[in-house]
């Protein structure tokens, strides 16, 4: 039975090949040991569990060059699996290698920009998202509270659409709009973090924590409407409530990172 | 159709207890069947409250291991139709409650033709509290007019939106009340507490009221029976009007400004 719309269809080619970039979380192994892998990751990805879930990841196993053979990798995919994360392919695999991966469903994807085998990652567009770059944050536990639900669907293309997030962001919530720009139409409370690694807008008061460029754009800018943030950061450089001049608390501002410093000027 | 509805807080010692129990009462009053359940385990102290530790056998956690029935475990209050108390173990942790257990301790409530089931959490946004709040239909979040408190109240209606049963099963999400208490109009007047206003503020969420701060609280709670019904008192008028609002009436709100104080008071106030 051939249905008309089928036949329509099938007068063209059944597929056409097309090129593109698309975002992929790239997970750059310093370890070979599973259980710290995983604790870790869970570390990371429960706080924020809508950012991750079923992302695509890439193995890049460049740094752990010598220990690859203590790496299994089945046992790798496994755990990533069971993390809610979608191995899709393995880099700076050695080529004697590739036979398992191809075996395991893993493709070999090559790395742009220009990153080398052995060389310390500085395409910090495409590492693990942000607590490491993010220093000043890293300290406090996950937290255990999952953000407000975002509104935000990821664009088929390059770059995710906009994180856009309306109720307000509650302490102990983390918010991280992963390659993307952040809109938040609500108050970030005390306690709460938002993070992007594109800008920040805030369209109420900021009284918790807000980081731009989480991943080193120092490009990026925070603007918000009320200025009472604990912390602001932009490509790394941040500024602690002390570090606010009295002038601009409670005012609208932007922040952005001017010859290597931190500044903060009225909108 | 029974209501789950869980007190809650963060912060210690702002009134969730008294708070259960005086909304426990006063829905019981209007001819609700009405049991509160004390989720502190540990620190059994809404019996005290509601008057009937010395009639507690067998507590929540015994119910739950199976070493009671429900209906053993239950008390009846003897003063007020409808109104039933489960008391908490004093001897067990809060270990001892698992999501299974409490789910069927709920279920059998409902089978029982509970309409309104009170559970007062514990403090803190640990275990105790995350099984009191994680099968509510609706949350009562009480506030003490201070940054502090305000802050934990954010953190707990970020829990409340994220690890309950309704958020997992991605069901309407809980309906959410605040209700400020221990709240002095004259020292908001002075700036010494933080007003209505900046609380509704931060936490953004619809407004039972205010119970004010008030001595009868615990000369009440001494006396083993919720200063709701001692009627002359403000904190019963108060916890009236807000278990009227809670049902859906509307009540003007009173008690948040200062009273106009007369000529001889201002002289020899
Ligand atoms: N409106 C009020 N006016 C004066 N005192 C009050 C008021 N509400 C509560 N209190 C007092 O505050 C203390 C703590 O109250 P309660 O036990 O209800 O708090 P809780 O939040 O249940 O505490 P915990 O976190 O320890 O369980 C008690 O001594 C009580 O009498
Ligand atoms: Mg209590």
């Amino acid at each position: 039975m051939v249905a008309l719309t089928e036949r329509k269809i099938s007068s063209g080619p059944a597929f056409e090949v097309k090129g593109t970039i698309a975002p992929v979380t790239v997970l750059c192994l310093r370890s070979t040991e599973l259980d710290r892998i995983e604790a870790e990751l869970r570390a990371r990805v429960e706080p924020a569990p809508q950012m991750f879930l079923n992302a695509p990841i890439v193995i890049d196993v460049a740094d752990i060059e010598g220990e690859l053979d203590s790496l299994s990798l089945p046992g790798l995919v496994e755990r990533l699996r069971r993390c809610r994360l979608i191995p899709i392919g393995v880099a700076h695999l050695p080529a004697a290698q590739a036979k398992l991966a191809a075996e395991m469903g893993l493709a070999v994807v090559q790395l742009g920009f220009g990153r080398t085998r052995g060389a310390r990652a500085n395409s910090p567009a495409h590492e693990m998202p942000p607590a490491a770059a993010a220093a000043p944050v890293a300290a406090p536990a996950p937290a255990p509270a999952a953000a407000p639900a975002p509104t935000a669907k990821s664009a088929p293309s390059e770059q995710p659409a906009t994180l856009t997030i309306s109720s307000p962001v509650r302490g102990g919530q983390v918010v991280y709009a992963n390659r993307t720009d952040l809109v938040v139409m609500a108050a970030v409370n005390p306690g709460a973090q938002v993070i992007a690694d594109g800008h920040i807008h805030i369209y109420g008061r900021l009284m918790g924590r807000a980081l731009a460029g989480a991943h080193g754009q120092t490009d990026a800018r925070v603007f918000c409407q009320s200025l009472e943030a604990e912390l602001v950061s932009v490509g790394g450089e941040f500024l602690t409530a002390e570090d606010i001049p009295a002038k601009m608390h409670g005012k609208p501002a932007q922040i952005f990172v001017e010859h290597g410093s931190v500044r903060i000027a009225p909108l | 159709m029974s209501k789950i509805v869980v007190v809650t807080s963060g912060k210690g010692g702002v009134g969730k207890t008294t708070t259960s129990a005086n909304i426990a009462t006063g829905i019981a009053l209007t001819g609700k069947k009405t049991i509160a359940i004390d989720f502190d385990v540990g620190l059994r102290n809404l019996d005290l409250i509601m008057g009937v530790e010395r009639r507690v056998i067998y507590d929540l956690v015994n119910v739950i291991k199976g070493e009671a029935k429900l209906q053993q475990a239950i008390i009846r209050d003897k003063h007020i139709e409808n109104l039933y108390m489960l008391p908490a173990s004093q001897t067990r942790d809060k270990d001892a409650l698992d999501p299974e257990g409490i789910a069927r301790v709920l279920e059998d409530l409902k089978q029982m033709g509970f309409e309104y089931i009170i559970c007062d959490s514990p403090a803190g946004i640990e275990k105790g509290a995350q099984m009191a709040m994680y099968f509510a239909d609706e949350a009562i979040v009480v506030t003490n007019p201070e940054v502090s408190s305000v802050r934990d109240s954010d953190r707990v209606l970020g829990l409340l939106a994220a690890k309950t049963s309704r958020a997992e099963q991605g069901g309407d999400p809980i309906k959410t009340h605040l209700l400020l208490t221990r709240y002095s109009p004259a020292q908001v007047a002075r700036g010494e507490m933080l007003s209505v206003g900046d609380v509704l503020e931060i936490l953004g969420i619809p407004f039972l009221g205010v119970i004010p701060e008030s001595k009868a609280v615990l000369q009440a709670s001494n006396k083993g029976a919720p200063v709701i019904l001692d009627e002359l008192t403000e904190v019963a008028q108060a916890y009236r009007d807000v278990v009227y609002r809670f049902l859906g009436e509307e009540r003007p709100h009173r008690f948040i400004e200062q009273e106009k104080r007369g000529f001889l008071k201002r002289i020899f106030g």
